[in-house]
């Protein structure tokens, strides 16, 4: 009885974007930013998103999403908690690596959770080899995958 | 052996004479036996820390869940709540996102760039 009680507040506490946002926004030289899906609702409709139409590479993802949250630290104090708390939400189950790269000091990591068709989380986490500087970014909605693909095709060429 | 009536009609001073005797053993127990009658008889309240273990089991039950409820509810109140916007103006929520997606593309160009160093 204690040890199914036990699993199922941890379970219930499990981390996500919105907890690390919210225990990072508030810090010192600590950048936030959070955008919600009524706020995303509000910028499809704008005039010169409506007329850009496809020829923006990312207008099909920002037609998915339902939030963004950015953290980009250079509180060396926090970092260390910081990057623990991003490894332990992206080292669970749900989270596939899409793409790693460590380059000029900077160790680059994107992931992406959901289905083969659609994507429900995108995460990029930069970490710079000294500790002085993280920067994540969790993207959230119903991205399609072959959305995702064309995005990083471009970036090929 | 005495009879009921004979024992109701001995004197206080016979009773302390008897009980003070010695050379009678008590059997092993009896006290314990007196004590649960009286109690099955409802006249003298159950021996402290003998409780029933049926209301044991029931009041940890009763805790655990209530404890469980209180940490569920505190749970999805705390999950209902999210963050404020950081942008009022879509606009400025718009160019943050531009910027961002820009960031996402150097960043993947970045890691492409070494597979094409590679190729």
């Amino acid at each position: 009885m204690l040890a199914s009680i036990a699993l199922f507040s941890t379970g219930l506490f499990a981390v996500d974007a919105r907890d690390i946002y919210r225990k990072y926004a508030g810090k010192d030289d600590v950048d936030a930013v959070f955008i919600s899906s009524a706020m995303f609702r509000l910028i499809r409709a704008l005039p010169e998103v409506k007329s850009a139409g496809e020829n923006l590479d990312f207008t099909p993802l920002m037609r998915s999403l339902t939030g963004m949250y950015i953290l980009d630290s250079h509180n060396a104090d926090v970092n260390g908690n910081f990057r623990n708390d991003v490894e332990s939400f992206v080292g669970s189950d749900n989270f596939e690596l899409l793409m790693e790269a460590n380059d000029g000091g900077e160790k680059v990591r994107m992931f992406t959770s959901g289905s083969d068709e659609v994507i429900d989380k995108f995460i990029l986490f930069v970490t710079e080899n000294n500790s002085s500087g993280c920067t994540f970014i969790a993207l959230e909605g119903k991205m399609k995958r072959e959305d995702i693909e064309k995005v990083v095709a471009k970036s090929m060429k | 052996m005495k009879n009921r009536e004979e024992i109701e009609n001995l004197s206080f001073e016979a009773l302390e004479r008897i009980a003070s005797d010695e050379s009678v053993l008590v059997p092993e127990g009896l006290e314990r036996k007196i004590e649960d009658g009286i109690t099955a008889a409802g006249l003298i309240e159950p021996r402290k820390g003998r409780v029933p273990l049926r209301k044991v089991l029931y009041g940890s039950f009763a805790t655990l869940a209530a404890a469980a409820a209180a940490v569920s509810v505190a749970y999805y109140v705390d999950r209902g709540s999210q963050p404020a916007d950081t942008f009022s103006d879509p606009h400025q929520a718009y160019e943050e996102i531009q910027k961002t997606f820009d960031y996402i593309s150097s960043e993947m160009n970045r890691g492409t760039s070494v597979l094409k160093q590679i190729k």
